[in-house]
């Protein structure tokens, strides 16, 4: 069975820069010099998403389905 | 360019900043003041580019230990300054970014969202008290309780003692956030903090013998299993959550009310579209957040806004001044329950972000939606008086509320 694969997106005008995505995935996010997170890996299985997703204070990063 | 009031404190200043925060943002977005001996930042652009800055540090204890306490006073107060070198708060990386790792997990959204339970329940029951009555005072019948009573529940402190370590937060929150016309600060804040500190270590064996469902023999199993923390990690830990746990939010409620009472069009509209309570509360935060500011020292030389700061140096971010900023809010002295996007400071930002920010808005959420259905007729019946602290922002009890 084949896995979907998912992006992450950080809503930039929810982002407070706290940095845990960073913490958990540094391959994966990255901080803009605006103080925001960015997504910059590669498609991710969706509970590795959903798991940094859960730790962002203030739910900043949403799912993208790849397909 | 006129001369700056140096007295953060006078009661003018104190009882409404606004005025004064705009000619700060317009005149002296980064002024050295010579009575707080240290620099000022009143602009949101400042004020971000400081909580963003890693070097911009927050460790303000270990230089105010060592360079502003006699040698006589850092033995005296030896045990203030280890419980406060270890709050998280007060941390920078790599010890900061260890210990928030560990307590963001038990602060997310998701985790926060499980307590709404208990949040509820307190509520109900809070307010089931006031039913029948004509008058309240907000702090002492709801706002300092509440709170108080949901994170002791949380970290698994017992109801009957939720008294208790009210008067140690007082003790500890004089120190830190700058009360006025408190001599014995320091022997107060010590005073509590061994009886806090007492306490919780009786809590701390109690579930050597048997874990429970709670936070602290949570944290005690995550010590058992990581061997770069210590009992007293623990025990501080729990000091600093009951501690920040209520304080800030039993301001936060009190300011938010208040503001809302003196605002009846703004309070009918929130009372009539209960959609708006989210924005609301955040525009509560933007408005009168329970912190005009936080402290950072200068990791290095810079510049900001043409003065030159150097190493070593205080600076005070005022995330009041920077929520009134006009250059990014619009009408920024209007309060608009409805305001969004509403990018306010309140909880800080960067590495520093508030971790109990998730539970706070959980707790105004249910007691604001409760509150303005279940007494429509509310009412002030004193004038807002507020209380001359530096960094908090905090209305003077008693806060009379007349509920017919």
């Amino acid at each position: 069975m084949e896995t979907k694969r998912f992006r992450a997106r950080v809503n930039p005008d929810l982002c407070v820069g706290s940095t845990m995505c960073i913490l958990e995935m540094p391959d994966a996010f990255r901080m803009r010099a605006d103080g925001h997170a960015e997504f910059v890996g590669d498609a991710l299985d969706p509970d590795t998403v959903r798991d940094v997703a859960e730790l962002c204070p203030v739910s900043a990063i949403e799912l993208i389905n790849e397909d | 360019m006129g001369k700056i009031n140096d007295d953060l404190l006078d009661p003018e200043i104190v009882q409404n900043p606004s005025p004064y925060y705009k000619v700060l943002r317009e005149e002296h977005p980064c002024y050295w003041n010579e009575r707080w001996r240290g620099w000022v930042l009143s602009r949101y652009e400042d004020v971000y580019g400081a909580l963003h800055s890693t070097d911009m540090l927050a460790d303000r204890i270990t230089p105010f230990f060592r360079h502003r306490l006699s040698a006589e006073e850092q033995r005296r107060f030896a045990l203030t300054y280890e419980v406060l070198h270890s709050f998280v708060v007060f941390l920078d990386p790599p010890r900061h970014t260890h210990l928030r790792r560990i307590f963001s997990r038990a602060f997310t959204p998701k985790a926060v969202s499980t307590m709404r339970g208990v949040v509820e329940g307190y509520v109900q029951e809070f307010f089931a008290n006031w039913d029948g009555r004509d008058v309240v005072d907000l702090n002492k019948d709801f706002a300092y309780p509440f709170p108080a009573n949901v994170i002791a529940s949380i970290i698994g402190a017992p109801r009957e003692d939720v008294h208790r370590f009210h008067g140690w937060a007082d003790g500890l929150t004089n120190l830190l956030l700058a009360g006025v016309g408190e001599d014995q600060r320091m022997d107060r804040a010590q005073d509590a903090l061994v009886e806090f500190k007492a306490y919780l270590k009786g809590l701390y064996d109690e579930r050597l013998k048997q874990p429970r469902d709670d936070m602290m023999s949570w944290l005690m199993e995550v010590e058992q299993n990581d061997p770069t923390l210590t009992e007293d990690d623990v025990l501080h830990s729990c000091i600093l959550l009951l501690n920040a746990g209520h304080e800030t939010t039993q301001d936060l409620i009190c300011n938010t009310l208040t503001t809302l009472l003196e605002l009846p069009d703004q309070m009918d509209l929130l009372r009539e579209n209960p959609q708006h309570m989210k924005t609301g509360i955040e525009e509560g935060l933007r408005f009168n957040g329970p912190l005009k500011g936080t402290m950072r020292i200068a990791g290095k030389d810079m510049e900001i806004a043409g003065s030159r700061v150097r190493e070593g140096d205080r600076l005070l971010l005022l995330m009041g001044a920077a929520n009134r900023d006009p250059a990014k809010f619009e009408n920024p002295e209007q309060f608009d329950v409805t305001r969004n996007p509403n990018p306010h400071l309140s909880f800080s930002h960067g590495l520093h972000f508030c971790l109990g920010a998730p539970l706070a808005r959980m707790e105004m959420e249910i007691a604001f939606n409760e509150l303005l259905r279940r007494f429509p007729k509310m009412h002030l019946l004193s004038e807002v008086k507020w209380d001359p602290r530096i960094l908090g922002r905090s209305i003077e009890a008693p806060i009379n509320i007349a509920l017919q």
